[in-house]
């Protein structure tokens, strides 16, 4: 009991002389706030609060009605709607149908035979073109892989610097060089379509 | 699903540990390797720039498309405002007095000036002074075909055009033996894209004196040009497709006719 005495007096002291010795720079905490203080209840007129539900469902009821009558409003395509001044003057713009230098029909028949024939042997003469280069490929891949399976596992890696692969032209005319292009004007004609 | 999982990992390590093993050594694995020289070689084509003159089938066809085009068409704003212009020239024939002084842009006076701005634009000509002089040399001519690139090398006694071609070094892929070569003959100043790591033909010839080695294996890697020019003093042309079969031997330019496209 006397130690325990000795003890709680010995750890006054020491609180005390902390107390008289701590600098004035030191660190030391705040206390820490439990609470906020309160906030200060608005009081609302009965009314106006009746008056804002009001409000509210009328802009819902007319937002309800606005769907109803016209649905979801989409933005119109250009390509399909076409040129409204077009469609309105269309009777004046119709083109005569007669025209001398046009072929008749048996004319454009032959011509068209004569054109399919020319396209199909064009087709199976780059296809067999193709397919005879893979052919050759695969038989060097063969013949390298016979001499070498180290060299033709490098030779099937991917290159990488091929993809994506972009090759520009060919042109109906040569680039000029030092060609300085004119200026022009930049007009943006994108329609804006409200959501 | 686990065994499968297993079975995978093994062959991913089974495959990387290849790789690794690739890049160490390059051992050749063929019994009679050794008989045969490895050679790579480069197909540099200049791609075509132009597109070719249309054929008189195509000028018909296209001219009949056209023809159709403005037979399913209507009037447009610029034909029917020279309708109006026709009109109006009609009314003042008529009665000279009304409005006789006010002249308005028709029709035609903008088609002319349309014209006189497209007349000032010169295009550059689709044929070069190189292709006048027949310069073999250059590359810029022959615009709507595509070029390749022969050189003169010696094989055995006789000088010979091929494409250009050099020995495959222990080390090397052959995609990379194709890189040096092609800079080694050519000077560093061509800019060019390699058309992949794998080779698009081969050709097999063997020596008329059988030394220790008894022919060589030509693998050949395609390449196209970008721009640039040949800085080193070698005998070399740039030539079409079509005209190559004389100067090259029979048997490589069979090979060469099969990887090299017509278009």
């Amino acid at each position: 009991m006397m130690a325990l005495r000795k003890f709680w007096q010995r750890s006054v002291h020491i609180i005390q002389n902390t107390a008289i010795y701590t600098p004035a720079a030191n660190f030391h905490t705040s206390e820490a706030l439990c609470s906020a203080p309160m906030k200060k209840k608005r009081k609302l007129d009965i009314n106006i609060v009746i008056q804002k539900e009001i409000k509210k469902k009328r802009k819902l009821e007319k937002q309800i009605r606005r769907l109803e009558a016209k649905g979801r409003i989409l933005k119109p395509i250009d390509e399909i709607v076409g040129d409204r001044s077009i469609m309105k003057t269309i009777e004046s713009r119709k083109r005569p149908t007669d025209n001398e230098n046009s072929k008749n029909e048996e004319e454009v028949k032959a011509l068209q035979r004569r054109w399919a024939n020319y396209k199909f042997d064009q087709h199976v003469k780059e296809t067999k073109q193709i397919s005879d280069a893979i052919d050759c490929q695969n038989e060097a891949l063969i013949e390298l892989r016979k001499i070498s399976e180290d060299l033709y596992q490098l030779a099937i890696q991917t290159d990488n610097d091929l993809v994506p692969f972009k090759r520009i032209g060919p042109v109906s005319t040569p680039p000029i060089s030092n060609y300085n292009p004119p200026d022009g004007e930049y007009i943006d004609t994108t329609r804006k379509y409200d959501k | 699903m686990a065994l499968y999982l297993i079975h995978r990992t093994a062959r991913l390590k089974s495959i990387v540990s290849h790789a690794i093993q690739v890049q160490q050594n390059f051992s050749l694995s063929s019994k009679n390797h050794q008989n045969y020289d490895i050679f790579a070689s480069v197909c540099l084509q200049r791609q075509r720039v132009l597109t070719s003159e249309k054929t008189p089938l195509e000028i018909e066809f296209s001219n009949f498309l056209q023809d159709l085009e403005t037979k399913q068409s209507v009037y447009n704003d610029h034909e029917l405002r020279h309708f109006e212009d026709l009109r109006v020239a009609e009314q003042r024939k008529l009665d000279i007095d009304a409005d006789g002084d006010i002249i308005r842009e028709t029709a035609l006076d903008l088609e002319d000036s349309w014209d006189t701005e497209y007349q000032n634009f010169k295009p550059a000509p689709r044929t070069t002074e190189d292709d006048e002089n027949k310069n073999l040399k250059s590359h810029n001519r022959e615009l709507d075909s595509k070029l390749l690139l022969l050189t003169k090398s010696k094989l055995g006694d006789a000088e010979r055009w091929v494409l250009p071609m050099g020995k495959w070094i222990k080390g090397e892929s052959l995609r990379q033996t194709a890189e040096r070569i092609l800079a080694e003959q050519t000077g560093s100043s061509l800019n060019v894209q390699f058309l992949g790591n794998a080779p698009c033909g081969f050709y097999k010839y063997e020596y008329p004196s059988k030394e220790q080695t008894i022919g060589a294996k030509i693998f050949f890697f395609k390449a196209d040009l970008k721009d640039g020019q040949i800085t080193k003093n070698i005998n070399f042309q740039w030539i079409k497709k079509q005209d190559i079969k004389p100067l090259l031997p029979p048997r490589y330019f069979k090979v060469v006719d099969r990887f090299v496209l017509d278009f």
